[in-house]
């Protein structure tokens, strides 16, 4: 079997994007408070909500990440053929 | 139904749930019969010791029995019944010694007895309370109070005029569930009751074996009109206390019909009723009972402008329910945007279908199903102890009795019935 190796760039651009769902999750939860007239303590019981929803968000751009590698990768193939 | 072993509690669990009543919120300082369950403790000294007296130790008396030995610093010393099985098995579960008597004023003449408590038919609660009144014992009597008005009023006054502890079985007073749903109410949450609507049905005869035929009415004395007010007094009367203590007043009149329509066996009381009680500003009470279909059970519920409870099962539904989440409310938002279908015609009404929605406990640990009956009893020994009477139980014992044979009356006179003037509370 194949050892998969999975570059520390990788890893660190990774949770950068982790990073920065994190934040949009925070921030889409502060606009849902102020749209709804809600109080700011769902900034902390919601919590959970909002590390699904930047998971989602993570995984969402990871989604669309790979997708647009697959169409760069395949447009240099046949630029390169 | 008298079980066969009894488990006395350590001070320290007795202690322990007394704290988780006493514990629903500042309930203490508002509802004035909770103080004595705040006394100190009973030590064991034979001081400490509150010498009770059972008359009729039989289903109900033997309940309560079961329930006091289990009770510190209670002793069952006497037990009286005039049918000797009742008498003989419980007996068997107290302690070598414990005295008998087939005649009650025997018991009450001895001053070994602190107190009694009357567990009897009910057409024998008034002439054995004003009898243990008279000789100077604390009483607990069983709802209903008594068979006729004039019985439930004499009591009150007797009471009153006795200066000694004086409770009735209204177990619900002690509940949690209640003082919470009482406390609710009080805090105008739900606003102004505007409807109490209670119900308690059952399927089955009400009766119990008669070893032999002559002892019909002695034993199903709840199916004889002249022993008994059948389901008005032996089921309605609980929830006729809840409504008045609920609402704070007295209902000022009743209607009502019943009939046997089902169980045509040679009873004298109804097997079904539906009566009306109307209470001040337009409130009403709204409450049947029936022993031939039992899939509603038992259930008071109080509709408030802002919400309901539903007490027996202890649940608060509130009319509007508290918003959602901000976030919960924009991805719902966004999903409804992106999914919902836009429907070009309809129906211009909607049905008015119940609610179903869960509502929320008033009380997470009510399921301990003896705990408000273990309750009022230790209320019943602390405030022998301390020899003060407990605030607020000639009222509710008198105004839930009366209620209750209001509705008897209205029923069989087919009239309605308005709340006596004149009554000593």
């Amino acid at each position: 079997m194949k050892d998969l190796v999975i570059p520390a760039r990788r890893i660190r651009c990774e949770l950068r994007w982790l990073a920065g769902s994190l934040a949009a999750a925070c921030v889409i939860n502060a606009y849902a408070i102020v749209r709804f007239s809600r109080p700011w303590s769902e900034l902390l019981t919601q919590a959970h909500r909002v590390l699904a929803l930047a998971l989602g968000l993570w995984l969402l751009s990871a989604v669309l990440r790979a997708g647009l590698a697959t169409v760069r990768s395949l447009v240099s193939r046949r630029r390169a053929s | 139904m008298i079980g066969n072993s009894t488990t006395v509690p350590t001070r320290r669990e007795f202690l322990q749930r007394i704290a988780l009543v006493l514990g629903a919120g500042t309930l203490a300082t508002q509802v004035p019969w909770l103080p004595p369950l705040l006394a100190q403790p009973p030590g064991d000294s034979p001081a400490d010791r509150v010498r009770i007296g059972i008359i009729g130790p039989g289903s109900r008396g033997g309940y309560l029995m079961r329930l006091l030995l289990a009770t510190p610093g209670i002793e069952v010393a006497a037990l009286c019944d005039d049918y000797a099985p009742n008498l003989e098995r419980a007996a068997s579960l107290c302690a070598p010694g414990t005295r008998r008597h087939s005649d009650y004023r025997e018991l009450l003449a001895s001053r070994e007895i602190d107190g009694v408590v009357i567990a009897t038919p009910l057409h024998e609660h008034a002439p054995m309370t004003l009898a243990a009144l008279s000789a100077g014992k604390h009483v607990f009597v069983e709802k209903s109070l008594a068979y006729t008005i004039e019985e439930c009023d004499a009591i009150g006054r007797a009471a009153k005029a006795s200066g000694l502890v004086f409770q009735v079985g209204h177990q619900r007073l002690y509940s949690r569930r209640y003082l919470r749903a009482h406390a609710l109410l009080a805090r105008g949450e739900l606003g102004p009751i505007r409807q109490f609507r209670g119900h308690w049905h059952r399927n089955g005869d009400w009766r119990r074996r008669v070893p032999k035929p002559e002892l019909e009415r002695k034993i199903n004395w709840r199916l004889y009109r002249r022993y008994s007010a059948g389901l008005s007094t032996e089921l309605g009367s609980h929830h006729f206390q809840l409504a008045n203590w609920l609402s704070g007043t007295t209902p000022l009149s009743c209607v009502g019909y019943g009939s046997i329509n089902h169980w045509k066996d040679g009873r004298e009381v109804e097997d079904n009723m539906a009566v009306v009680f109307r209470y001040p500003n337009g409130v009403q009470l709204l409450w049947d009972s029936l022993i031939s279909n039992a899939h509603h059970g038992c259930e008071f519920k109080v509709m408030c402008p802002k919400g309901y409870i539903e007490t027996e099962s202890g649940r608060v539904f509130l009319e509007t329910p508290p918003p959602a989440p901000g976030l919960v409310q924009l991805v719902n938002g966004i999903e409804k945007g992106l999914f919902e279908t836009i429907s070009i015609g309809g129906p211009s009404w909607v049905p008015d279908l119940a609610k179903d929605t869960e509502g929320s406990l008033l009380d997470e640990n009510w399921r301990e199903v003896d705990a408000e009956s273990k309750l009022q009893l230790a209320a019943f020994g602390n405030a022998i102890r301390q020899g003060k009477p407990i605030p607020g139980m000639i009222e509710h014992a008198v105004h839930a009795g009366v209620a209750s044979l209001m509705a008897q009356f209205a029923m069989e006179e087919n009239r309605e019935v308005f709340w006596p003037k004149n009554l000593c509370v």
